[in-house]
């Protein structure tokens, strides 16, 4: 190791193109893949492991600190990708005409406001609080890596190499994506017994350890208590009863799966987002103290010699700034509307996208998942309740969602920051320069897949984006007047009363046991115990200092094999798509 | 015994509420008539929830008593319900070893191992403690003492990037950073151990 006098660098322009660069490939391929096949790619982990790549291997430089700022800089870009194909496919589902600028528009306010409204939380969650982010920390522990010891960094390729080979195997179709053990042990076959083949929930439940363990105990309850219970008190659709009933062989099972499906989408989900949402703001209140501290801390930061956080009156001026933009793009959509209406509804939008922020950080903070389409799917009935309008719903939607996803990548950056002794006021400045840039190239890129292959619900169309098809689904079922309140409100009161029940976070973490499909549930589960298993018996810090790179190593295998799969998906259709034309 | 008792009374209290609100959606036909059923049920639930919540926190009058003076009046003392003496001699350690560090720095790079040494030695143990504390302290003191020792941290964890990436200036320069908000951390801890100075 050479040992230098000048300067330490962090935001450095190769740091900025390079995880610019990252970032763009990014979000191209999870927009594709989002169509396709309906998720997203992870960005942090990936964007350390190539700007440790690029700025170490090939430029022959790169500090930790610098390598930080580039994944800041990728992951920023790449998240917004998750809120826009969510979302804007809705349009050509419906096949509606959308303004291209005025989507651009308000998908950029909500990232500068997902950005704006949550770091003023960072010295609660992550001083205070002391959130694990498990995305957070692993890419944290990829930073570290270098200056860990040999044996660690080891350690962490072998989890690397485990997580891409076990992903690589599922995506072949050599491993199954799930395996359900309800035949095996002879539960009833509307019992969810399905456990998902994924390193990624495994290594995010080793990093999360006990806390988990809630999550855990939550989807037994939702899955294997009350599930059953809806079955054996007749509460489901009587046709899926009846299917059941006549199905023998494998089709029970089947018929038994659509019937767990049904009880999550009209049952779980809603109480879960409730629960969330009425979990998170208790906590919010019962946090009113020591926030109060830390907001003072933060206006004290900015008297300091050098300043460390984003002063207060930026932040205001910026919120001001964006809740203008998107004041204006909601009037143009909705050019009959008064302006009293119009400025309401900007002013609610701002208001839930900072209340929603908060439960998406809260949650991604205590468990790495985050319930961006359920609370994506709430914004849209709201807003579609309001404007009785599709096109401003989707659009004020389409805000939402890339708002919380920023929120929630910006607390994970911050956090691996922390971790890695990264000024957060950088961190801050370099996300908010490029937050408009995912957007604009998402819309461009899911313009130019309109164009090629296509996007629909037609079967010979190749792009289904199936995340857009619920929000169509959304907004049929509102227009028929099936809102599920009195499940939103009543989980909104349980995960309440969860939060004041002296557990920090409880209603929160129930909530996403609601939410989430038990599949990945029972995995992330096994690592929390693997994790609180690891501690007993070598020990907490062994745990620590081993597991860790491990779990970090499987957190990035995950998405590495993916990307790979999606460029060569890209580069298929590509290729047949040139041989057509010839 | 108390603890169990909240504990079971609101895993079932939230099993009941949650099969209470599981039947209140306006789609289904006769919901009505369901949610005159079903809302007792709820309610009965969240009575469950709310007795397990009191329970947990008729529990804790006894410490919140104790430790009523430690709240938010600045002037007060806090109880001795917290080894404040024990979180004072961690923090001096840590500001002591970054000394020794910051000394030794003029004449070897500093080894990360040693820096990482003071944090998982002097300040890991406090940060472990910090529901406890929070509960003695309450929330403004927890805030102000936590949010120095995380910057304290934070500065440590820059000088061991540092050290790792070969930039000794820097390393200096994030040691004195971090032993000014120990520094400032004392001060706080100790303002609380003598009456009426803050």
């Amino acid at each position: 190791m050479s040992v230098r006098n000048e300067k330490y660098p962090e935001v450095t322009l190769a740091a900025i193109v390079v995880g610019t660069v990252v970032g763009i490939l990014l979000v191209i391929c999870s927009t594709y893949s989002g169509l396709l096949m309906g998720f997203t790619i992870g960005g942090s982990a990936l964007a350390a492991i190539v700007g440790f790549g690029i700025l170490r291997g090939l430029l022959g430089r790169g500090t930790i600190i610098e390598n930080n700022i580039n994944q800041t800089v990728a992951s920023g870009i790449n998240i917004a990708t998750a809120g826009v194909i969510f979302t804007i496919p809705a349009f050509y589902l419906m096949d509606q005409e959308f303004n291209f600028a005025l989507a651009a528009a308000s998908s950029a306010a909500g990232a500068a406001l997902g950005v704006l409204f949550i770091i003023p939380l960072r010295k609660q969650m992550i001083e205070l609080d002391r959130l694990r982010f498990p995305t957070g920390t692993a890419v944290a522990a990829v930073l570290r890596s270098p200056g860990a010891g040999v044996k660690k960094a080891v350690v962490l390729a072998v989890g690397l190499i485990v997580g891409a080979v076990v992903t690589a195997l599922t995506v072949a179709g050599v491993l199954p994506k799930t395996v359900d053990l309800g035949p095996l042990v002879g539960s009833p076959p509307y019992v969810a017994n399905v456990w998902a083949v994924s390193v990624f929930s495994l290594g995010a439940g080793y990093i999360t350890g006990a806390p988990g363990l809630v999550v855990l105990a939550g989807g037994i309850l939702a899955y294997w208590l009350v599930a059953p219970l809806a079955v054996e008190w007749r509460w489901v659709d009587p046709e899926l009863i009846n299917q059941l009933r006549h199905a023998s062989g494998p089709a029970t099972y089947q018929a038994g799966a659509e019937i767990a499906q049904w009880i999550r989408a009209n049952i779980n989900r809603p109480i879960g987002i409730g629960m969330l949402v009425g979990g998170a703001l208790i906590g919010v209140l019962l946090s009113l103290p020591s926030m109060g501290g830390a907001l003072r801390g933060l206006a004290r930061a900015g008297l300091k010699e050098t300043r460390e956080e984003l002063p207060l009156s930026v932040l205001g001026l910026g919120i001001l700034a964006a809740f203008v933009l998107l004041v204006v793009a909601t009037k143009t959509a909705l050019p009959e509307a008064e302006l009293g209406t119009v400025l309401l509804i900007g002013l609610l939008a701002t208001v839930w996208i900072a209340m929603a922020g908060l439960v998406v950080a809260q949650a991604t903070g205590m468990t790495d998942w985050s319930p961006i389409s359920g609370l994506a799917l709430l914004s849209i009935v709201v807003f579609f309740l309001l404007g009785k309008e599709a096109t401003a719903a989707i659009l004020i939607g389409a805000a939402v969602c890339v708002a919380i996803g920023e929120c929630a990548d910006m607390m994970q950056d911050l956090k691996t920051g922390h971790l890695v002794g990264a000024v957060p006021i950088r961190q801050q400045v370099v996300e908010l320069a490029v937050v408009a840039i995912g957007p604009i190239v998402c819309l461009l890129v899911l313009d130019v897949l309109a164009r090629g292959p296509g996007i629909g619900p037609d079967s010979t169309m190749k792009l289904t984006a199936p995340q857009a098809q619920a929000v169509v689904a959304t907004i049929e079922a509102v227009e028929g007047g099936g809102v599920p309140w009195g499940k939103y409100a009543g989980g909104a009161t349980v995960g309440g009363l969860l939060s004041l029940s002296g557990f920090p976070g409880l209603g929160v973490l129930v909530g996403l046991s609601m939410y989430l499909p038990l599949a990945y549930i029972l995995t992330y589960g096994v690592g929390c115990i693997v994790q609180v298993v690891t501690a007993r018996v070598v020990g907490r810090q062994a745990a620590e200092d081993w597991g860790l790179p491990f779990a970090a190593g499987l957190l990035a295998g995950e998405p590495l094999v993916e990307l790979g799969y999606v460029l060569y998906r890209l580069a298929f259709t590509a290729a047949a798509g040139g041989a057509a034309a010839s | 015994m108390r603890t169990v008792l909240s504990g079971f009374l609101l895993v079932v209290g939230t099993v009941v509420a949650t099969l209470g609100f599981a039947r209140t959606d306006p789609k289904e036909p006769g919901w009505r008539q369901k949610i005159q059923i079903h809302y007792p049920v709820a309610a009965a639930g969240l009575v469950l929830m709310l007795t397990a919540i009191a329970l947990r926190y008729s529990g804790r009058v006894a410490p919140a008593d104790r430790g009523r003076n430690d709240s938010d009046d600045p002037a007060a003392p806090p109880s001795t319900g917290i080894d404040i003496g024990a979180i004072r001699q961690a923090l001096s350690a840590a500001r002591d070893q970054i000394r020794t560090l910051e000394q030794e720095e003029g004449e070897t790079a500093v080894p990360p191992a040693a820096i990482e040494r003071i944090v998982t030695a002097h300040l890991m143990p406090i940060i472990e403690r910090r529901h406890q504390i929070l509960e003695q302290l309450g929330g403004r003191r927890f805030a102000e003492l936590f949010g120095v020792i995380a910057e304290a941290e934070r500065w440590l964890n820059r000088a061991w990037s540092a050290a790792v990436d070969g930039y000794p200036a820097e390393v200096n320069r994030s040691l004195a950073n971090a032993r000014r908000d120990l520094e400032s951390a004392l001060a706080l801890v100790e303002s609380w151990l003598v009456p009426g100075t803050r």
